[in-house]
């Protein structure tokens, strides 16, 4: 894995700018190309349901090129405009982007796609799909930004939150760019039983030994949970180290042409105030 | 950046010498770690019609199951002492039918596991388990080497077998240490359709672009099937390239609860005469 060529979400700019912070971020730190995908939502849509009354969409398709998309892909290209030719832009509507799954095609060819986490707001749903598309189905990682996020650093304190399951195996090896620049590593494991579900006899020491080999020092800290749910835990500990990112897997259950999120994923991608840098 | 921690999965130091072989090239090309893990199968109990076993009969099985594994314990210790680098024998005992989630387990914390192919093995079944439980269950890549494999270096010349899936995708990103290290590198597709949410417009034009960026040149073949099945038509395509290597996506199906190979990944980890690097 390395970091050169990077995938920015942006749908609208209020909710999508801490994303496009993000990779603009990544992309000055590791040289990389950066490229945000707008994806345009006419008042049409369903996924504009929320916001667009009747008379919006009629309004909307009579303005044609000047109607809502538009609008809003000139307020995105005027922010980028601002990061010194940063960023390449690319421009899709959002029913390609989701039904045709050219989301997919895009994000395959990148090294790390970064959107913003869906939060209760006239976009949830449109996040939600390309957060569930880019998570199982791109093959590559997902950087998680919450919304309002203003930090300016991605990977100086790094919790990796270990199961040590092929998902969070898959979200540390693909972080390894990440890992490697920064100060403070923590390999984080909730209520770990040795030798059992993946662990070996000190749960996470097996991690930091690979980890020493690729030059990153860590600490190994195995929470008790204390009755709080694994994320819950997770978050706190997060909060404790003041922690930039967190590494985890994305887990998720295919159920009837259909994923069913994990439990700790779901919780993290809602609530997190931390970055997530997940893999499936 | 290299591969750096390699471990290579043996059932026996003669048939697996071409996965040392290739995990000691890896050592060449800049890895520091390489655990020769050698696979111990536990003996399966036996049982009378009353479901008591016999003691005395199993005693034996045992006792000749253990005297096997020593043997190719010696010789493998024997084998790593004539390297020129230092190789840590690791075994793994494994209960049948644990085989493949026991080594998955092991596989997250190295950065590739090399097997020898199963097929035409002794302990084929055994084999075969290891290698669908760390393709699919380890979340890193596996390399397979041919057994009649004779090679000082692997990936001189790599041929990268795109269709633009998620597991394709995968691979390629997996690939990075050896793609960066390689003298050639050919994107190959296969009767490729041109569509935006797959391949591109221009098959394989998308991922070169990528590849690009990541600093490596690439050249693009898209190879007409002509009839042959594409594990015949990509075989070819690499003999053509003279490649050392093929990248491809490991492909299986969720069958009740366990994962089926693909038809393509069957049928190139059964006959491919080049070494293979899969990612599921």
């Amino acid at each position: 894995m390395s970091l050169k060529d990077i995938l920015a979400i942006a749908i609208r700019l209020e909710a999508d700018e801490p994303a496009l912070r993000a990779a603009a971020l990544l992309s000055a730190q590791f040289e990389a190309h950066a490229t945000a995908l707008v994806l345009g939502v006419h008042a049409s849509s369903d996924y504009a349901e929320s916001i667009a009354k009747l008379s919006d969409v009629l309004a909307d398709l009579a303005q044609g090129s000047r109607g809502m998309a538009a609008r809003e892909h000139a307020r995105i290209e005027e922010w980028l405009s601002r990061q010194h030719g940063r960023f390449e832009t690319r421009k899709l509507v959002i029913e390609d982007a989701l039904l045709r799954r050219e989301v997919l095609a895009h994000a395959r060819h990148a090294d790390l796609a970064v959107m913003t986490r869906p939060a209760p707001d006239a976009m949830q749903e449109a996040h939600e799909h390309v957060l569930h598309a880019l998570l199982f189905g791109s093959g590559r990682p997902l950087l998680l930004v919450p919304p309002g996020w203003n930090g300016n650093n991605l990977s100086d304190r790094i919790l990796i939150a270990w199961d040590a399951k092929r998902e969070a195996a898959r979200a540390v090896a693909d972080a390894l760019p990440l890992l490697r620049t920064a100060r403070d590593v923590v390999i984080a494991t909730i209520d770990a039983i040795p030798e059992d579900g993946g662990h070996g006899p000190t749960p996470g020491k097996d991690l930091a030994v690979h980890l020493e080999r690729h030059g990153v020092d860590v600490r190994v800290n195995n929470v008790d949970g204390m009755g709080r749910t694994a994320a819950a835990a997770l978050m706190d500990e997060a909060a404790a180290l003041d922690a930039n990112l967190i590494v985890m897997g994305g887990y998720g259950h295919a159920r009837a042409r259909e994923w069913l999120w994990g439990g700790v994923t779901r919780e993290l991608t809602e609530y997190a105030r931390t970055p997530l840098f997940m893999s499936h | 950046m290299s591969f750096k921690d390699v471990a290579a999965f043996m059932f026996s130091a003669a048939e697996d010498e071409p996965a040392l072989a290739a995990g000691e090239a890896m050592l060449r090309a800049g890895a520091t770690n390489l655990a020769a893990v050698l696979v111990e199968l536990q003996p399966d109990p036996v049982y009378t019609m009353e479901g008591v076993m016999v003691s005395a009969m199993w005693a034996e099985v045992v006792a000749e199951a253990r005297k096997g594994f020593a043997q190719e314990k010696a010789a493998l210790e024997a084998r790593c002492k004539k390297s020129d680098s230092p190789i840590a024998v690791r075994e793994l005992p494994v209960a049948s039918g644990f085989a493949g989630a026991d080594a998955a387990v092991h596989a997250r914390h190295a950065d590739v596991s090399i097997m020898t192919r199963p097929a035409g093995l002794k302990a084929f079944e055994a084999r075969n388990a290891v290698f669908e439980g760390v393709l699919f269950g380890s979340g890193r890549p596996v390399l397979l080497v041919p057994p009649d494999w004779r090679g000082d270096r692997v990936g001189r010349r790599v041929v990268v077998a795109w269709n633009g899936k998620r597991e394709a995708a995968r691979a390629l990103a997996d690939a990075t240490p050896l793609l960066d290290q390689a003298d050639e590198i050919a994107i190959v597709t296969i009767d490729a359709k041109p569509s935006i949410e797959g391949v591109g417009p221009a098959p394989g034009a998308d991922i070169a672009a990528h590849l690009a960026r990541r600093g490596l040149k690439v050249q693009v073949r898209n190879l007409d099937g002509l009839g042959r099945d594409d594990a015949d038509t990509l075989i070819a395509g690499a003999r053509a390239f003279d490649a050392d290597l093929i990248v491809m996506g490991g492909y299986g199906r969720a069958r009740l609860s366990e994962v089926v190979f693909g038809g393509m990944t069957r049928s190139m980890a059964t006959k491919s005469p080049l070494p293979l690097l899969m990612s599921h």
